[in-house]
């Protein structure tokens, strides 16, 4: 336990080691020139080839050796990836007890210190002149975002740890994007928008299930003259269209709050965090119903994937959601505004509610709006004490939220800090 | 909280421990090998050596009851072995010492992290270095003394070694390859141990009686004899002296007679032996080894070693006889031809020398790219300042060739395969605030190369103006300072 009066002073703490060997082998010699013997002499000779083999050894270790590790791109939070380390000694002698030190900042990102600190990958025994030498690191990715990963480094202090050497290069430099881990969802309660097909929004319906012929009728101006019926019109003389029964298709929007007030908590177990791997989830529903759905949000870098379907709609939703963050400072009743001008009547909005109480009147409010538009809300809202920590104070409006959306006619979700979202999405 | 002493769980470490403890208790043993008693004492501290480390190796870095309790036995033991036997056999200081050994025995059975190891290791110095300094050691003593420097060094470095491997383990996010951790061991030990015999062999053993005989400083040296370090100026431990009295035989004092005063070199005239003033070092002679191994009670393996290794010596010394005789004349004919060519050798060396410095600097010269900064400075001159260009196309190539001379020069050469575009792409990247100048002056040598016309004396006005923006840019640090 060091004490904070006796702390030393960088440098000394540093060196203490060959500080106090330097000072016994002084000594050595001033007994060895005092005495008429060898033996001291050796002893001070000895002492000396400790610390200068201490010293200058590590120096020359970390010398003429390269690294590269080479692991995967892309992963998903959550999954172990693998890392292959391969050392190669350049040098004709051997090297020894070398340490790889590699900037990891995904490590650790679980619990809130993302940074650029060093995390040693291992330890590379014995590596033969003129060899190689590989060996695998396995890695949990604890936090989705976008990562830039290396340069590795080389670190040695052997044989005593008096000295410590390091080498830093560009090796092993790679990015890493962590995508949230997504969890499955069963169904959603969603209700269908009428079909665009006769706002010339859609030439025809695609597949089945957009729409069904249900008749003919005359001609409007807005119908889309792909659905003229000819020969109908011929017969007639009249220009005649076939009319389709609207089919209820349901389309989504995710309103993400990128506001850095309604963040709550740290690292993995923030509120965002959750929205972000909810989003992702739905996101992957939809596009896996071939729904569409557009994703905005209004952090730092505004956030705005058009509506789409299909699995590269989704990869692109995925790529936006592993580096989103929640660094806005827009209001999200300004973003709910925006949306609700946006939205069609019987679309599905998803809110994301974690503001504090003193904002949640003007969200209420926009949510009003929505629904007002004819938009289905499906509001998740963070129960903000639960993943506050005991220092942090503050008022919590989730009742208050709820019971407005509830009269709001809004389908709402409450998340804490911890729930199995899996039980709460699949009841 | 960090534990002030890491445990020590490294089985390198204890065999270190116990090696350094029994050889450090071996070379005491030796001095009373007359006795007959060696054989004996050895297995003794063998045993009580391995027994306490092997209680504390079983204990696996934390002190447990067995430790505690076996401590106690030992110390219980060693307490009535020193009132019976050590004291009253050997008296003190010998008695001392084995007592020390049964402390530390005690102790090793407790000796479960670092600071109890490095403990051990400094009493078993304690040890040696009483052994060593007793009159009856000798150079026979170094068939332990060396295993024990071995062992020392070896304990330490596996300590080290095992113990950092084992933080790394637990620190890192995978195992690494950690397979070879006994070379490196042994690669450190040897390490250590060859720059210690280096150092050892290279370093003057001097001492402050010699250096104040020496250099004429005053010192009581309770003899005068014959030049010190010669071997014979007096008694060495374990032999009779025979140093002679008289003085020093200084430079310039050789007037003076052999019975010089105390005031004079503080010298007892009638002193028939003297303290020896440097290590008595070198090589025993063959008949010095032979009479070792001739020793009451010596083992019977150091004496078969020994007579080995005199045999040996011997052999060598008969076979490289004619060698040595042929080295020797050989170094007397160079030395001759020196004393007579020293002049000519002197002025080749010092042809030599100039030789070797002007290709230094020549080396020098070309690595710095003296002649392409030079050539770049003068097109500067001339095109930038003096403006004497050619007319027509040839100026501008005039000056497209200038700008890729000064390009060069910052070591942003055209590759001979990139076409002017490719080239100017390359400078956009590093030169980014030059940017406009450099599209601007590649159109103009482009339009000099491929176009139809001649280049107007207002495109060579403009291309010199761009010239010299350019050669004022270069430096990017200033630059952006200006930028900001």
């Amino acid at each position: 336990m060091k004490l904070p009066g006796l702390a030393l002073p960088a440098w000394p703490a540093r060196h203490a080691k060959s500080l106090l060997l330097g000072f016994l082998t002084l000594v050595a010699y001033v007994a060895a020139i005092n005495r008429v013997q060898a033996l001291p002499w050796a002893i001070a000779a000895l002492m000396t080839a400790t610390l200068v083999t201490g010293l200058a050894w590590p120096h020359w270790l970390v010398k003429r050796l390269s690294v590269v590790r080479r692991g995967p791109e892309r992963a998903r939070e959550g999954e172990t990836i693998r890392f292959h380390v391969e050392v190669t000694n350049h040098g004709r002698l051997p090297r020894f007890m070398v340490e790889l030190v590699d900037q990891l900042p995904f490590v650790g990102a679980a619990g809130g210190a993302v940074g650029r600190g060093a995390k040693t990958l291992g330890m590379v025994a014995h590596v033969p002149g003129g060899g190689t030498c590989r060996f695998e690191v396995p890695v949990l990715c604890e936090k989705r975002g976008f990562y830039r990963l290396g340069p590795v480094g080389l670190v040695s202090s052997f044989p005593l740890g008096l000295a410590e050497a390091r080498q830093q290069r560009n090796d092993g430099v790679q990015n890493l994007t962590i995508y949230p881990d997504i969890f499955a969802i069963m169904g959603l309660p969603l209700r269908g928008a009428p079909s665009q097909i006769h706002r010339g929004g859609y030439l025809l319906p695609e597949g089945a299930g957009a729409a069904e012929f249900s008749g003919l009728r005359e001609y409007r101006r807005g119908d889309n003259p792909r659905h003229v019926h000819w020969p109908t019109t011929a017969r007639l003389n009249a220009l005649m269209v076939r009319e389709f029964e609207p089919l209820a298709s349901a389309c989504m929007i995710i309103a993400i709050d990128q506001s850095g007030m309604a963040n709550v908590g740290a690292g993995r177990q923030a509120s965002f965090e959750y929205a972000v791997r909810i989003a992702g989830s739905i996101a992957r529903y939809a596009c896996s119903s071939n729904l569409p759905i557009r994703v905005v949000g209004e952090g730092s870098r505004p956030l705005y994937l058009p509506g789409g379907i299909g699995e590269h709609h989704y990869q692109r939703i995925l790529d936006e959601l592993a580096v989103v963050d929640a660094d806005g400072v827009t209001p999200y009743a300004k973003l709910l505004q925006r949306v609700a001008v946006e939205c069609r009547q019987g679309e599905t909005v998803v809110v994301f509610l974690g503001e504090p109480a003193a904002m949640l009147v003007d969200t209420l409010q926009a949510v009003a709006l929505l629904r007002a538009r004819g938009a289905h809300v499906h509001a998740i809202v963070f129960e903000r004490d639960s993943f506050r920590s005991e220092r942090e104070v503050g008022a919590d409006g989730t009742a208050m939220a709820v019971a407005g959306l509830l009269d709001m006619g809004a389908h709402c979700l409450r998340v804490r800090k911890g729930d199995d979202l899996v039980k709460l999405f699949n009841p | 909280m960090k534990q002030l002493s890491p445990p020590l769980t490294y089985r390198p470490a204890y065999v270190g421990l116990f090696a350094s403890l029994f050889l450090a208790a071996v070379c005491n043993t030796f001095l009373d090998i007359q006795y007959g008693g060696f054989a004996f004492e050895s297995l003794f501290w063998a045993v009580v050596f391995g027994l306490t480390v092997r209680v504390a190796w079983r204990q696996q870095g934390e002190v447990a009851a067995t430790g505690r309790k076996a401590q106690k036995t030992v110390l219980i033991a060693g307490a009535l072995m020193s009132v019976l036997i050590f004291i009253p056999m050997w008296g003190f200081p010998r008695a001392g010492l084995a007592m020390l050994a049964m402390l530390q025995a005690a102790q090793n059975c407790v000796t479960v992290n670092r600071r109890t190891l490095h403990m051990g290791l400094l009493v078993s110095a304690v040890m040696v270095m009483f052994a060593a300094s007793h009159y009856r050691a000798d150079w026979t003593m170094l068939f332990y003394l060396v295993p024990y420097l071995v062992a020392v060094v070896f304990t330490l470095v596996a300590e080290q070694i095992s113990r950092r491997a084992q933080e790394l383990r637990r620190e890192s996010l995978g195992e690494g390859a950690t397979s070879g951790q006994g070379t490196a061991i042994v690669a450190a030990t040897t390490a250590i141990l060859l720059g210690g015999v280096l150092l050892y062999g290279i370093t003057p053993q001097v001492t402050w009686p010699y250096l104040f005989w020496k250099h004429g400083q005053p010192g009581s040296l309770g003899f005068l004899g014959k030049t010190p370090g010669a071997g014979q100026t007096g008694r060495q431990p374990g032999e009779p002296g025979s140093g002679g009295s008289g003085r020093p035989q200084q430079d310039g004092s050789g007037q003076q007679d052999g019975t010089g005063s105390e005031r004079d070199g503080g010298g007892v005239p009638d002193a028939g032996e003297g303290e020896a003033i440097l290590p008595k070092g070198g090589w025993p002679s063959l008949q010095e080894m032979r009479e070792a191994a001739r020793r009451n009670g010596m083992p019977q393996w150091q004496s078969a070693t020994i007579l080995r290794l005199a045999d040996a010596v011997e052999t060598i010394g008969v076979a490289l006889a004619p060698i040595k005789l042929g080295l020797d004349e050989l170094m007397n004919d160079i030395r001759e031809w020196l004393k007579a060519h020293w002049q000519a050798i002197i002025r080749s060396l010092m042809s030599l020398i100039v030789l070797a410095l002007l290709i230094a600097t020549w080396l020098l010269l070309r690595e710095a790219r003296a002649g392409l900064w030079l050539r770049s400075r003068l097109d500067y001159l001339q095109l930038g300042l003096l403006s004497l260009h050619a007319r027509g196309n040839a100026g501008a190539f005039q000056y497209y060739r200038a700008l890729l001379r000064l390009m060069d020069a910052q070591g942003l050469s055209r590759p001979a395969t990139a076409n002017t575009r490719e080239y100017l792409v390359q400078i956009n990247r590093r030169y980014e605030h030059l940017r406009r100048e450099m599209i601007e002056m590649t159109f103009h040598f482009e339009r000099a190369r491929y176009g139809d016309r001649e280049t107007t004396a207002t495109e060579l006005a403009r291309m010199r103006t761009l010239y010299r923006n350019i050669f004022g840019g270069l430096d990017i640090i200033r630059a952006s300072l200006q930028l900001r």
